[in-house]
C-alpha cells in the first residue's frame, strides 16, 4: 500500500503516517518497494510469525493426530483458532498423495463462513453469537451465507450434532467438515476440519469423516 | 527530512516491544519489558494494553505475561507471499530441498543476524523466520565472508580502499562481537572467513546447534554484493550426503542470483 492509501484508510495526516512509516521500515516491521513507492510486511514480520508457530506447545502436540487424520480421510487437516470474530488457521497438514490446496497458515477468515469458525461458534455464548450477528457481514465467494437466520439454524444444528459443514462458501470448489476441541467446560478452545474438493464430500463419507473428527478431537482436547 | 527526524520515538519503542518476544522468549511480563526496554512500567503498561485491543498481543491468564496472538501469523504469511527474494527464490529452494533431501533455506541479512527468510523440507514450505547472529550459523559465515565496506552506513568509516572481503569481514566481526572474537572459536572464524571467500561456499556444523551440518552458498546482486546465501542442512551423521550436493546447491545460488529483484 502507498503512503496516500494508508493515510486515507487509517485517516492519519500524511506527514505523521510518512514518520510512521519510515520508523517502521527501519525497524525491520515494513520494506518499501523501490520502483512503486509501496509499502509491504517486512521480514521482522516473517521472525514474530515464526515466534507464534514454534512456541504454540499445543499445535506440536496436536500435529501427530492431525497427521493421522490427513493420512486417514485423505483430505487436508487443518487448526484453527477463534478471535474477534475470525478464525485464524495454525496448522495444516496434508496427505503426500493429495492433491494441492490453497490453504495456509496464518490465514484469516470471517468465522461464519469457514466449518470450523461454524463449529466454534456453536460453543460460545449466546452474548458473543449476538455481538457476531450485530456486525456487517461480507461475502467471500458468490456462495458464503451472510443470512444470519440461516447461520443460527446452522449453528443449532452443529450444537446438536457435534460437528459443521459448509460447501464453497470460503474458496469456491472447496468443501469442509470440522468440529469444536471443547475444554472441561464445553468451551471452545480451537477447531479441527477437512477440506478437500467439494464432490468428495458425499452422505456417506461425511459419516465416517465425522466419527474420525470427533475421535481426533477427543485426542487433542487433552492438551488444553 | 532526514531519517533521524523521521523517527517517532514512541511508534519506535513500541515496536521495539515487540521484537522482544522470540523464540527464547515467547512470554513476557510487564516488569521484564519494562527493564529489557529501559521504559517505566505505566509506558510499558499503556502499550500492551493498547496491543491486546488490537490483537496483536494476548496475555496468558494463567502467568499474566504477555505474548503475540495468533493474528500475527497473517502479517508473516503475506511478508512470506509478496517478498521478491522469496518469490524469485522459492522454487529453486523446494527443488534443491527436494534433490538433496537435506532441509533448504535461505538466509537475508539483517543488521548483525542471519534471518531464515523461507525453508523447504522435503519440497514443501517449512517455518521460516529464526534469527541468529551472523557468527553463530553457518549461513551467516557465508554472509559475513563477502561483505563488503559501505554495506552499513556506520561501517564505512576507516577502511582502506582495496581491502579484500576478508579483512573487511574480520574486522566486522570484531567490531561488532569483541567479546565472542576474543575467544580462540573467534580467532579460529578470520581464518575460516578467509577460506569461505577463497572457497566460495561454508560447510560444518552449526555452532548453535552442533546435531546439524549444514553447506552454505552466497547469493549476489548484479553489483557482485552478497545479498543472501542458501543452504542445505542435515543431521550431522549424513553431512556426506550434504556436501555430495555441493555442485548442485551453488548452480541453485547462481541461478537465483541471475535476475535476483533487489
Amino acid at each position: 500500500m502507498s503512503l496516500s492509501e494508508l493515510s486515507h484508510k487509517l485517516e492519519i495526516p500524511k506527514s505523521t503516517m510518512f514518520k510512521l512509516l519510515h520508523t517502521m521500515v527501519a525497524e525491520g516491521f515494513l520494506e518499501r518497494n523501490k520502483e512503486s513507492g509501496k509499502y509491504r510486511p517486512g521480514c521482522r514480520t516473517i521472525s514474530l510469525s515464526n515466534t507464534v508457530l514454534a512456541n504454540s506447545q499445543f499445535s506440536r502436540l496436536a500435529y501427530p493426530h492431525l497427521k493421522s487424520l490427513a493420512s486417514r480421510t485423505g483430505l487436508v487437516a487443518h487448526l484453527t483458532c477463534y478471535g474477534h470474530g475470525e478464525v485464524i488457521w495454525l496448522m495444516k497438514v496434508e496427505d503426500e498423495n493429495q492433491p494441492p490446496l490453497y490453504s495456509r497458515v496464518g490465514r484469516r477468515a470471517p468465522a461464519y463462513a469457514p466449518a470450523s469458525g461454524k463449529a466454534i461458534l456453536a460453543y460460545l455464548d449466546a452474548e458473543q453469537i449476538d455481538k457476531l450477528v450485530g456486525y456487517r457481514w461480507k461475502t467471500l465467494t458468490p456462495k458464503t451465507n451472510t443470512d444470519k437466520d440461516k447461520f443460527l439454524r446452522d449453528i443449532s444444528f452443529t450444537k446438536q450434532n457435534g460437528f459443521s459443514f459448509q460447501r464453497e462458501e470460503v474458496d469456491l470448489g472447496v468443501a469442509s467438515l470440522a468440529v469444536p476441541i471443547l475444554d472441561d467446560k464445553q468451551k471452545p478452545v480451537a477447531g479441527i476440519s477437512v477440506a478437500g474438493y467439494e464432490p468428495y464430500f458425499n452422505k456417506t463419507r461425511m459419516q465416517d469423516i465425522c466419527a474420525l473428527l470427533k475421535h481426533t478431537a477427543r485426542e487433542v482436547a487433552q492438551y488444553i | 527530512m532526514n531519517g533521524e527526524n523521521a523517527i517517532l520515538i514512541t511508534a519506535q519503542n513500541s515496536l521495539q516491544l515487540l521484537k522482544l518476544f522470540s523464540y527464547q522468549t515467547p512470554e513476557l511480563g510487564v516488569c521484564e519489558i519494562s527493564h529489557r526496554t529501559r521504559l517505566s512500567k505505566s509506558t510499558v503498561s499503556r502499550m500492551v494494553s493498547t496491543y491486546v485491543e488490537e490483537s496483536i498481543l494476548e496475555k496468558n491468564a494463567k502467568n499474566g505475561k504477555y505474548r503475540l496472538s495468533p493474528v500475527m501469523l497473517e502479517l508473516g504469511l503475506i511478508a512470506g507471499e509478496v517478498d521478491p527474494v522469496i518469490q524469485h527464490s522459492r522454487n529453486e529452494i523446494d527443488n534443491l530441498s527436494r534433490v538433496s533431501g537435506c532441509d533448504a533455506s535461505l538466509y537475508i541479512r539483517e543488521g548483525t543476524e542471519a534471518v531464515c527468510l523461507y525453508t523447504s523440507c522435503s519440497g514443501k514450505e517449512g517455518n521460516g523466520g529464526q534469527r541468529t547472529e551472523l557468527p553463530f550459523t553457518v549461513s551467516g559465515w557465508v554472509i559475513l565472508s563477502f561483505l563488503e565496506e559501505g554495506t552499513d552506513v556506520e561501517e564505512a568509516a576507516g577502511f582502506e580502499d582495496g581491502a579484500s572481503y576478508g579483512e573487511f569481514s574480520v574486522d566486522f566481526v570484531r567490531r561488532h562481537w569483541p567479546a565472542y572474537a576474543s575467544t580462540s572459536d573467534g580467532a579460529e572464524l578470520g581464518g575460516r572467513l578467509k577460506r569461505i571467500e577463497q572457497e566460495g561456499y561454508a560447510s560444518g556444523m552449526e555452532p548453535c546447534n552442533p546435531s546439524r551440518f549444514s553447506l552454505s552458498c552466497p547469493i549476489f546482486d548484479s553489483q557482485g554484493t552478497v545479498v543472501c546465501a542458501i543452504s542445505i542442512t542435515t543431521e550431522v551423521e549424513k553431512k556426506n550426503l550434504c556436501q555430495s550436493f555441493l555442485l548442485v546447491a551453488g548452480k541453485t545460488a547462481q541461478r537465483i542470483s541471475k535476475g535476483l529483484p533487489i
